[in-house]
């Protein structure tokens, strides 16, 4: 879970760069800090599951459900057995009718009158045993409910029929709290413990037979017993708080007496993700320290997996593996690695190291073509679990992804390996055109597949504005990379050369999308003709997702709105190229200066308040020209935008050409009138003093200071 | 009128009517007696203690059952008021002394309680009669609260009150609390008695008070005229002694045993004892303006290593009636 994370990363963010970007979106930190380590089925976030963190509850429902039949929905039976309190149930059980839709509750009703007594009684029991443990219980004191413990258990022993090893239960449950502890013992010995191994009420009632082993000073009964019954917690209280030792010697502890404990699994995972890098918000690598206690983990982890009775070696082997690398022994971590995928592993763990070798190929393999072979058929395995594990959740936190927050272990696997690893390693090596194809897959495949699903709901406001088309690192990459490759990219997009750009193309944003910002680059550099013959590819589906809009003309000085439309880049671009064209035809010097001044004004404008024509986004600062970074995250590491540098040769063009446009044209007053237009009202009053528009200045201003400090920043003559 | 065995079961019926139709707490059931606090973690009276009570004919104990303090209730997930310092009887109540179990409530407690005071009042009375029957304290016929509610809290600790009475009633018991004496100046809680405590009068912490325990003076602000309180009243006063350690002028800590403290350099020991001659004028005063307790006075509290401090005579002129 990333929250705690999350919400520093907002504080620090915005204690440091507030000065510097105003953008929509943008990474908060860097894809690889993603968690990797892996070995329950665990999501990234809390979920609504009910049984996502309580196993036993989803064992009893689905041993109800072997009684009721596959037709009731283990929800409808968590909700009887777990969450109707005891006097609805019992209102509900007892009524003449029942109007409800809880389909275990008709199956109570109509089929299973003993099932529903005896979960009434298991609920009396809950209750009064609840008032047991309450810090208000004394000896003798009142419990309240309809039935006491004693006759609970007396009840509970005389059953006999399907139910019987659950009202078995009941009565343990009644006596351990009773205190009567032989007593518990003895009904283990005789009734319980000949119970078939893998009965769950025989695994539920081995916690209190191992209690009543405590209870009576039987510590090695207990501890066997509790071992068997997988309760790592009970086994500690049977050893002497010295004895306890380190959180490995705990683990060791543990897997001597139960080498199957889910226990271990559980340490395993809350302690390696503790474990895990978690220096990638702003400031890049940290390199952390791995403790000793870690080392010794890795030792234990390959002890215990050369152990026959550990069914799930490969955990063991994978856990090394894992620690390994993040000793920065990626090549060992390998070797290891390769050990675990042939050992028998759980599916879990299969496909976590399935991930991590993955992952570790990506930093360790040559990068050629063999590798590309090899890394296509690892994407097409991930891919296909990205694709096979969407459901409502997933669609509901799908937002996270702007921020790399963690929702979705298999996008979040995706994300990290890609974006993290093999992105930097393909700008690294030349080949810019595998780093788009690859960022375009991982940043768009997952929200692709939810759309096309058609059965996932989103968020209202995500229909109207394509966030994430504009805030992911594939658009920081396609914005920023040299304009060749991503126009090399654009081709390869039209007309695929192998498997690889076939796989990529179908999972990528599309062309279009593409087009627009080569089209949108090419007018920030310029190259009105490219500009024209890319926008011209942008479909309506892709104009009508743009993040941004313009309002005001680019071909005019004033600040008048207007709706510039969802063609308003393409349009432009046509008529600077059609501007640029005129200007070398037109032979009259007036008409030619009047161009002359329209494209400087484009140019000028381009830049300045129609900056949606060459920007995505605009930055509050006024300093592009130092070259800022696109925003924080952006994995290939020191992105610079290059407006600024773009902006100044514009502006440097535009003067220029107002300069010829004032030296070619022959209408004083025409001269005078674009002065005062672009604010050089000293040059205007100056120069054309005798023209109207050179009077106006002179009457207007009561000093010359007035208009000499008029600042004609935008002009530089 | 002539002492007739009917005329004496007249005036009998006729005082049980009269009972019967007042305040429960008047109709004197348990009669004048001496009584005793017991505010200890464990009830085990000593030889001496037993005679102590012998010699003085006390005939009623108030035992403090157990606290009610916020808590980690692992039931509710939360912390919530819950039952703290449960009192272990390791010996049993002489025969034929009435006990009065006592529950001191935090104030804390009290606004953890708010809204829920039925539900408290239930949990602290099913405590008190579990603890009494499991614990053989004979029959029980009045139980006490004792809590430094203030105005802020008045109208829940009035609400507890009146829902442990109820219940107290449906069983034949009477609730009393009690009162201090700055308590004196509020309406009184409805219950069926008070006991006005009649000891720690002032501020312990304060450098400057002489003593904490008991000052006349600092009664007389609170006592003074004719004076009526809305339930019957019974008087407690003090029958032990403390140290109060400083140091640097501040206050550092409660010494039960300051004979044997050996001072540092900077810390000063105020010894503190309610003196025989200040109780018994407190009580003159206390019974000049409200008049004869309602059933008779308590000492507080039974513990030899105090009660020591004073003769059985000065005892007999606490507990007399004149």
């Amino acid at each position: 879970m990333r929250s705690i994370r999350f919400t520093l990363a907002i504080s620090i963010l915005f204690a440091v760069a507030t000065q510097v970007a105003e953008a929509c979106g943008y990474d908060y930190y860097y894809p690889r800090c993603y968690y990797m380590f892996r070995v329950m089925d665990l999501e990234g976030e809390p979920c609504d599951d009910p049984f996502a963190y309580n196993k036993g509850a989803k064992d009893n429902c689905r041993e109800w459900q072997r009684l009721a039949g596959s037709g009731v929905p283990l929800e409808d039976i968590y909700q009887v057995v777990y969450k109707i309190p005891l006097e609805p149930f019992d209102s509900l059980r007892t009524a003449k009718s029942y109007n409800g839709g809880n389909r275990f509750m008709l199956w109570l009703r109509a089929d299973g009158g003993d099932a529903a007594e005896f979960l009434y009684v298991a609920k009396v029991n809950e209750v009064v045993r609840g008032k047991y443990n309450s810090p208000w219980y004394y000896p003798t004191m009142r419990m309240g409910g309809p039935m006491t413990l004693d006759e609970i258990v007396d009840k509970s022993l005389s059953q006999s029929g399907r139910l019987r090893d659950r009202w078995l239960l009941q009565a343990m449950r009644a006596m351990f709290t009773l205190g009567r502890y032989d007593q518990c013992i003895q009904l283990w010995k005789e009734d319980i413990s000949s119970l078939p191994e893998d009965n769950l009420m025989r695994r539920m009632a081995a916690g209190y037979a191992a209690g009543s082993h405590y209870r009576t000073g039987h510590n090695e009964e207990a501890l066997q017993l509790y071992a068997w019954a997988g309760d790592a917690w009970g086994m500690f209280a049977c050893v002497d708080e010295k004895d306890k030792g380190s959180f490995v010697d705990k683990l060791r502890f543990v897997y001597e007496y139960s080498p199957n404990n889910d226990y271990l699994r559980e340490e395993l995972q809350r302690y390696i993700r503790h474990l895990e890098p978690t220096g990638h918000y702003y400031w890049g690598d940290t390199k952390r320290d791995v403790p000793e206690e870690a080392l010794q983990l890795k030792s234990l982890a390959l002890q215990i997996a050369q152990d026959s009775m550990v069914e799930d070696r490969a955990m063991w082997l994978y856990a090394a593996a894992f620690i390994a690398n993040l000793q920065g022994n990626a090549r060992e971590a390998s070797g290891i690695l390769a050990r675990a995928e042939k050992a028998p592993a759980s599916r879990v763990v299969k496909e976590s190291v399935k991930v991590m070798r993955m992952y570790l190929d990506a930093k360790t393999m040559p990068n050629d073509s063999r590798y590309e072979q090899h890394l296509l058929a690892q994407l097409r395995w991930l891919d296909a679990k990205v694709a096979a594990n969407l459901s409502q959740r997933v669609a509901d936190k799908v937002y996270n992804i702007d921020s790399n927050q963690s929702f979705y272990y298999w996008n979040d696997m995706m994300r990290r390996i890609v974006l993290g690893e093999i992105c930097p390693r393909m700008l690294d090596a030349g080949k810019p055109v595998r780093a788009l194809q690859l960022a375009g897959m991982a940043e768009f495949r997952l929200v692709n597949l939810l759309e096309r699903n058609g059965s996932f709901a989103f968020p209202a406001w995500a229909s109207d504005f394509r966030w994430h088309n504009y805030s992911n690192d594939f658009f920081i990459m396609a914005d920023t990379i040299d304009l060749q490759s991503l126009k090399a990219y654009h081709a390869r997009l039209y007309n695929p050369t192998d498997a690889f750009d076939t796989f990529t193309n179908a999972r990528g944003k599309g062309a279009s999308y593409v087009a627009d910002i080569i089209g949108t680059r090419c007018l920030r550099a310029m190259d009105y003709a490219t500009a024209v013959q890319y926008l011209g590819q942008v479909s309506n589906a892709t104009k009508a997702e743009l993040n941004v809009e313009m309002d005001r003309s680019p071909f005019d000085l004033s600040n008048k709105r207007i709706d510039g439309g969802k063609d308003f880049r393409l349009q432009f671009a046509r008529e600077m190229l059609s501007l640029q064209q005129d200007m070398k035809r037109e032979a009259d010097p007036d008409s030619r200066a009047k161009m002359m001044v329209r494209y400087a004004t484009g140019l000028r404008n381009s830049f300045g308040k129609c900056w949606e024509l060459t920007q995505y986004y605009k930055w509050t600062s006024d300093t592009e020209t130092d070259g800022l970074h696109y925003g924080y995250g952006v994995f290939c590491g020191e992105t610079l935008w290059q407006v600024g540098q773009d902006k100044a040769k514009a502006l440097a063009l535009s003067d220029a050409l107002l300069r010829l446009a004032l030296a070619t044209a022959t209408d004083d007053e025409w001269k005078a009138r674009t002065l005062c237009d672009f604010g050089n009202l000293r040059t205007a009053a100056e120069e054309y003093g005798d023209t109207d528009a050179g009077k106006r200045v002179r009457s207007s201003c009561d000093k010359l200071v007035d208009y000499h400090l008029e600042r004609d920043a935008d002009l530089h003559l | 009128m002539k002492k007739t065995p009917l005329n004496l079961l007249t005036a009998a019926l006729l005082a049980t009517l009269v009972a019967a139709c007042g305040k429960p707490a008047t109709s004197g059931d348990s009669g004048q007696c001496n009584a005793v606090y017991h505010w200890k973690s464990t009830f085990a009276p000593d030889a001496t203690e037993l005679d102590w009570l012998d010699r003085h004919d006390v005939r009623r104990i108030y035992i403090k059952m157990f606290d009610v303090a916020i808590g980690h209730d692992d039931q509710k997930g939360e912390d919530a008021p819950v039952p703290i310092a449960t009192t272990q009887f390791a010996a049993p109540v002489p025969d034929g002394i009435e006990v009065v179990p006592a529950v001191f409530i935090t104030l804390d407690a009290l606004y953890g309680m708010g809204g829920q005071t039925d539900e408290y009042a239930a949990l602290i009375v099913e405590r008190v009669k579990a603890m009494a029957r499991y614990n053989r304290l004979g029959r029980i016929k009045e139980v006490q609260f004792d809590c430094d509610w203030t105005e802020n809290s008045r109208t829940t600790y009035a609400a507890l009150c009146k829902a442990a009475q109820s219940k107290l009633h449906e069983d034949s018991m009477q609730l009393s609390i009690t009162v201090r004496l700055h308590q004196l100046e509020e309406d009184a809680m409805p219950v069926d008695r008070g006991v006005l405590m009649l000891y720690n009068t002032g501020s312990f912490k304060n450098a400057e008070t002489r003593n904490s325990i008991l000052d006349v003076d600092d009664v007389k602000a609170y006592v003074k005229g004719k004076m009526e309180y809305g339930i019957p009243l019974d008087y407690a006063y003090p029958a032990f002694g403390w140290g109060v350690m400083f140091r640097d002028g501040d206050f550092e800590a409660l010494v039960s045993n300051p004979d044997n403290i050996v001072l540092d350099k900077g810390q000063e020991l105020r010894r503190e004892r309610a003196s025989y001659q200040d109780i018994m004028q407190t009580k003159r005063l206390v019974e000049q303006c409200l008049g004869r307790p309602a059933r008779g006075n308590i000492i507080y509290h039974l513990d030899e290593a105090q009660l020591k401090h004073y003769t059985d005579d000065e005892i007999d002129k606490i507990y007399a009636g004149d």
